[in-house]
Formats: C-alpha cells, sequence, structure tokens
C-alpha cells in the first residue's frame, strides 16, 4: 500500500492550506467588521470632540474644532508647507531608522552568533540601554552639532536597542535541534547560520525593527521639539509659541498617520519574508 | 558478508556518570538492525555516537574500506523539517556535498521514494505529520548514507499512520539496499522490520543480547525480548538470552 492513498494524507494539504490562508489573510467580512469595530471608539471621541469646542466647553484657543483643524491641516497642504516639513522629518526619520537598525542588526548577529562576542558585547550594551536617550542629546549636540547628524543620532539611538535585543536574543535561542540535523547533514557554521539561525530569528528581528520604528518616531519627534526650523516637530513648536493648537494637533494627527501607515509597510514586508510554521 | 561499521569498545560518560558501555559490535551491508530496551539503556546515546553527534569517551566506530567518517542518513523521532524551506529544499538540505544537477535529481528520487513527488514545493507546515515524517526519511535516503540511522521515527504518530509508514518503511528498505539502525519501543515494528535485534540494558548502556530475527520465530522472540526485559537481575537477563538463544537454534 502506498502511504499517498492514506485518506489523511490526501486531505491534508487542502485542509492546511485552508489554515494557512485563513491565518494570513481573515474574510473579507470580518475585515470589514474588524474595521467597524476598531473605529467606534476614535469615532465617538471625534464627535465628542466637535461636541465640546461647539458648546464652548473648553475655549478654542486651547481646543480648536476638529474643522479647524481640518482646515488648518488644508491649508498646509494648498500652500505646500506640510510637504516640506514632512518631507524634512521623513528624511531625518529614514536615515535614523537606517543607521539604527543596521548597526543594531549588525552587532545583534554577531552577538547572537559568537558566545564570545556576546560576552564582550552585551554588559555595555545592556548599561547603555538603562540611559534614557533623550539623555544623549547634550552629548549629541556636543559632538555632531545642533543640525541634522544630532537629530539623526538620536533616532538612531533609539530604533537601535530594540532591533538589537530582539535579534541577539532570538539568535542566541536558536533551536539546538536545528544544530544537531545540521551536524548530521554536515552542514558548516555559515550555512547554519544562513540557512537556520537567521531565519529562524526573522519573525523576533521584523518584531524589533517594528519596535525601532516606534521608537524612531518619538525621538523623530523629541529630536525636533529641541531644535529644528524645518519637520513635523517644528509644526508643533512653531504652533505652541504663536498660540495656534490646531497647528499643533494637526501636526499631531500627520505624526499618528505616518507612524501607522510606516508600520503597515514594515508588517506588510515581514508578511511576505517571514515563514509560517 | 562485508562489514559495514564496526564499533569497538564504544562507551560514553556524562561526567562522572557511565552512560553506555563498553559495547562492541558489527553491522553488515545491508543488515538492519533493531535497537530495544528500557528507558535509559542508552539506546539513543549509542544511536547518537553512531552518527557522531556525540563524541564518545573511550572507543571508535570505524567504517571498513571508507575512509573518515561513514555519511549518516538520521532520522530524528520529530521530522524536524525546516518551515521556512519547501519540501524539496529541507530534502536538499543534506546534499551540499552534491552539484545542483544531482541534487535535484537525489531530491526528486527521494521523494519519489516515500511517494511524495507532488509535494516537493510544499511548505512543512502543509503537511500532516506521517507526511511530514516521510519527508525526513527522503531526506536521509536522499543521502544515500552508509549508515541510516532512525530514532523512533514513528512514535509521535498516531497509532494508525504508524502502522501504515511502518509498512512503507519496510517495502522502502527491502528496495534499497541500506545498513539501518533504528530504535523502536515497539517489538511487533522491531520484528516486522530488522533482521537483527541488539536488546540493551542500563545505565550504562550495554547489550545484553544480539537475536537473529527468523523468518518464522517473531511470537516466540518477542516473548523471549519481553522476558529479557522485564528480568531485573543480571543473572536473570543471561539466563533469559541463553533460553532465546537455544530456542532459536532448536
Amino acid at each position: 500500500m502506498s502511504l499517498s492513498s492514506l485518506p489523511s494524507v490526501s486531505t491534508a494539504r487542502s485542509t492546511a492550506s485552508l489554515a494557512t490562508d485563513a491565518a494570513a489573510s481573515p474574510p473579507r467580512a470580518e475585515r470589514f467588521g474588524r474595521a467597524l469595530l476598531g473605529s467606534l471608539l476614535p469615532l465617538f471621541l471625534l464627535a465628542l470632540w466637535a461636541l465640546a469646542a461647539q458648546q464652548g466647553w473648553i475655549g478654542r484657543d486651547l481646543l480648536p474644532s476638529p474643522g479647524d483643524v481640518w482646515r488648518t491641516t488644508e491649508a498646509l497642504v494648498l500652500s505646500g508647507a506640510l510637504f516640506h516639513h514632512l518631507g524634512a522629518t521623513l528624511a531625518r526619520m529614514l536615515a535614523g531608522f537606517l543607521i539604527g537598525a543596521a548597526a543594531a542588526s549588525l552587532l545583534g548577529a554577531l552577538a547572537g552568533s559568537s558566545r564570545l562576542v556576546h560576552a564582550c558585547l552585551d554588559p555595555l550594551i545592556q548599561g547603555l540601554r538603562s540611559v534614557p536617550s533623550i539623555a544623549w542629546v547634550p552629548l549629541f549636540v556636543l559632538w555632531f552639532g545642533i543640525f541634522e547628524a544630532s537629530k539623526i543620532a538620536l533616532i538612531a539611538a533609539g530604533v537601535f536597542f530594540p532591533v538589537y535585543l530582539n535579534l541577539a536574543s532570538a539568535l542566541a535561542r536558536t533551536d539546538p535541534r536545528w544544530d544537531e540535523l545540521a551536524a548530521v547533514c554536515e552542514r558548516g557554521r555559515l550555512t547554519r547560520f544562513l540557512l537556520i539561525a537567521l531565519p529562524a530569528s526573522l519573525p523576533a528581528y521584523i518584531t524589533g525593527l517594528r519596535s525601532g520604528l516606534g521608537l524612531g518616531w518619538m525621538f523623530v519627534a523629541a529630536a525636533e521639539l529641541m531644535g529644528a526650523s524645518q519637520g513635523l516637530g517644528f509644526l508643533l513648536t512653531d504652533g505652541e509659541q504663536t498660540g495656534r493648537p490646531e497647528t499643533v494637533l494637526a501636526a499631531i494627527v500627520i505624526f499618528a498617520l505616518c507612524g501607522r501607515a510606516s508600520d503597515r509597510v514594515l508588517a506588510a514586508l515581514a508578511a511576505r519574508l517571514v515563514w509560517r510554521g | 558478508m562485508a562489514e559495514a561499521i564496526a564499533v569497538r569498545e564504544l562507551v560514553m560518560n556524562f561526567g562522572d556518570r557511565a552512560a553506555l558501555g563498553p559495547v562492541s559490535f558489527t553491522l553488515a551491508v545491508g543488515s538492519i538492525t533493531a535497537l530495544v530496551g528500557r528507558s535509559g539503556a542508552g539506546k539513543t546515546t549509542l544511536l547518537r555516537c553512531l552518527a557522531g553527534l556525540l563524541a564518545p569517551s573511550r572507543g571508535e566506530v570505524k567504517t571498513p574500506g571508507r575512509q573518515g567518517r561513514p555519511r549518516i542518513g538520521y532520522v530524528f523521532q520529530d521530522a524536524r523539517l525546516l518551515p521556512w524551506l519547501s519540501v524539496a529544499g529541507n530534502v536538499a538540505f543534506g546534499l551540499a556535498h552534491l552539484p545542483r544537477a544531482k541534487r535535484r535529481e537525489a531530491v526528486a528520487r527521494a521523494l519519489a521514494q516515500v511517494g511524495l513527488s507532488g509535494w516537493a514545493h510544499a511548505r512543512p507546515g502543509e503537511l500532516s505529520g506521517g507526511m511530514a515524517q516521510r519527508v525526513a526519511i527522503a531526506r536521509a535516503l536522499a543521502r544515500a548514507p552508509d549508515l541510516l540511522l532512525l530514532d523512533e521515527p514513528f512514535s509521535a504518530l498516531d497509532a494508525f499512520t504508524r502502522r501504515h509508514l511502518q509498512e512503507e518503511l519496510r517495502l522502502l528498505l527491502s528496495r534499497v539496499r541500506l545498513t539501518v539502525v533504528f530504535i523502536t519501543h515497539d517489538l511487533d515494528e522491531a520484528i516486522a522490520l530488522a533482521d537483527r535485534l541488539l536488546v540493551m540494558a542500563g545505565p550504562p548502556g550495554r547489550i545484553v543480547a544480539d537475536l537473529s530475527v527468523s523468518e518464522t520465530g517473531g511470537a516466540l522472540l518477542k516473548r523471549q525480548v519481553l522476558a529479557l526485559l522485564e528480568g531485573g537481575e543480571e543473572e536473570a537477563l543471561h539466563a533469559a538470552t541463553l533460553r532465546l538463544v537455544a530456542a532459536q537454534a532448536g
């Protein structure tokens, strides 16, 4: 009897495929239901905000109406100012993210794959991690000046730690059973690293990148708040100093949209790259 | 018959604890040997020493007529497939020594041997437990090993699938002439697949009986091995072995 004639075998693929597909993308109705559920609270808060502004429960100099914020955003778009500031923020964010993620990937890969490097490197990095990243600002300003380089360095520092920690710990925790498999298949260290450790660590690495991206957005705002002549953070300080809360709120909303959109891009990339067991 | 593997005075200690040996035996080319015995009898330690996964404290595993270590095909208790590789990629994982074209041929041949030709591009997550274990067997077979080692390969499967895989493996091993050592706790499986049983007891693990499986003596052999395994004392084991050998001779 051939095993391929077993009923469990002949049905397994279709069942498993369905399960995998279902996990990858839920049915359209379910996705719509989730989106609807997730938008209920924001819509309620928006309505409450509009009502509070209309009824004058809070002064317009403190909390402008959603309409005011919309009109301010529209004006920023029409004048081209929004793209100017958004472009400056995105350029800093991209540079800081790439530098921080690249450094963390390199050091995380080294520390995760060599006990010696881990023993030498990890205590220092764990120590540095305990320093609040904002505390680096004076030093970065001294080292890199008050312009772009110090801001990018701060963003890179924010991105670095979650990426490093996730990658190094995932590599170090690679299932030793894979090493046994590699040994009986006479695979060398490099192949083990490339074909086993790296793909096994990919889900944790992507999680680290997404956490790093989130922190990157926090730090780009912090860096621009501390002193910038352009960028969304500049819009925040400009709005505060000129008494225009609608500009502050418009910048916050744009920050939120950018953070969400960039995370979705990374999540979509991860969905393509990361294996499913 | 030509020797495929010669094990001489193999001893394995973990720190101060003696886990195995000394054990000595030879394996004839094309022989199928089952290691049976209670848990802790050193079966897995012996198999891992044969595979080179453990460096023995003393003794050696030699491959007469071949330089260096034997090429091993190893099937673990779990299928141990790499979930990020396709079925074909998993089978090819042990074929780094072959050029690409030959690797492709070996993968196709091995998948055909286990009846999974149509599944080359599937991912391990799409396979049932039995299919995954067949891919693991294909991965081991594709290496054209000098020694095929199987560590309770079907223990994680349900009884129905296990029986079918045992039968499939029996047919497969009758078609390919490989030297095989496998561990099992299932005496029916051992008698159905093997032509020789090494009965182990321990710790430290040692071989207390070396029995050939005759065409007709399965039921008797099973009773005798059970008697061996249920006996506790060395003398009882020895006496049971003698009875068994006498029964086989008779």
